[in-house]
């Protein structure tokens, strides 16, 4: 019963931030206008050819940036990339509190 | 093993598990679209499960938080709570700009091209905010593998047979 409790908590205050997102986007705050991901950009015939061409100025959106739809051992790459900059950003991180740690430490020492 | 110390473990290997998760779902090129969503919607569990594992450590910061938690308690607070805030952005608008994973259950959401704008600066800030959320549980991760790490590497106590007196199980006649 507590654990139930516990998880609606967690489950509201996700909502909360969902609804939050949901009324800045509707106010205008978020940008969120545009086609669909799913639409494809518009297309239309050339007279002459058999063929729709599809317009440079607007290509498909489809897929736009997130890679094929399969598994690719290529885009490793971008696991490896996040991995790194996490690694950084904890390096970074750690030194810092050793570092916030000696001072704090230290502080006393030239007050005395 | 104790349970506290067995409860330790968990956290590190559902924390180990939703790092290694979070790494495949933040590179869909390397998943593949299917894997990337339908991981992310379980990463959404996931998180779940971890703040419920931590969730004594919530409810003692936020009582303390305007009174005597110390100051990284209260910036590890900050950062833990941005980053929820985040993920549920990351995967609310993931879920705004699904192509298998919610079609597929029969949902079609109207997400265009803002909330994919929205997904991935979000994904950019998660990617952040994680770094910051390990560098101040650092400590404690290096002290669990540590500790788990001895526990694997040290010897084991031989068992050395002992002896042990064997009383008769004669009974003792009584000659009175």
């Amino acid at each position: 019963m507590k654990l139930i409790g516990r998880t609606l908590i967690i489950v509201i205050a996700a909502l909360l931030v969902v609804g939050a997102t949901y009324s800045l986007a509707s106010a205008g705050w978020i940008n969120t206008a545009g086609t669909g991901r799913g639409e494809l950009a518009p297309t239309r015939f050339t007279p002459g050819t058999s063929q729709p061409t599809l317009t440079s100025s607007n290509p498909p959106e489809r897929f736009e940036g997130r890679g094929n739809q399969g598994f690719n051992l290529f885009g490793v790459g971008e696991a490896l990339k996040n991995f790194v900059v996490i690694s950084g950003v904890v390096v970074v991180g750690v030194t810092a509190q050793n570092v916030a740690t000696r001072v704090k430490w230290r502080a006393p020492a030239h007050q005395k | 093993m104790s349970s506290k110390s067995n409860r330790t473990y968990t956290n590190l290997l559902v924390d180990i598990t939703i790092f290694a998760a979070f790494l495949i779902a933040t590179a869909p090129r390397f998943s593949g679209l299917a894997v990337h969503e339908w991981l992310s919607i379980a990463f959404g569990a996931a998180i779940v499960v971890h703040l419920l594992l931590h969730w004594r450590w919530i409810v003692s910061t936020t009582q303390r938080l305007f009174s005597t938690a110390p100051n990284q308690a209260r910036l590890s607070y900050a950062i833990n709570l941005a980053l929820f805030i985040d993920m549920t952005v990351v995967i609310f608008t993931g879920l705004m700009v699904s192509e298998i994973a919610l079609p597929s259950l029969g949902l079609n959401l109207a997400g265009g091209r803002g909330w994919m704008g929205l997904h991935r600066t979000a994904s950019d800030v998660a990617v952040i905010l994680l770094g910051f959320h390990v560098a101040l549980s650092w400590r404690w991760i290096v002290g669990v593998v540590k500790n788990l790490w001895a526990r694997l590497v040290a010897p084991r106590p031989q068992l050395v047979p002992v002896p042990i007196p064997v009383e008769s199980a004669r009974p003792v006649r009584k000659d009175s």
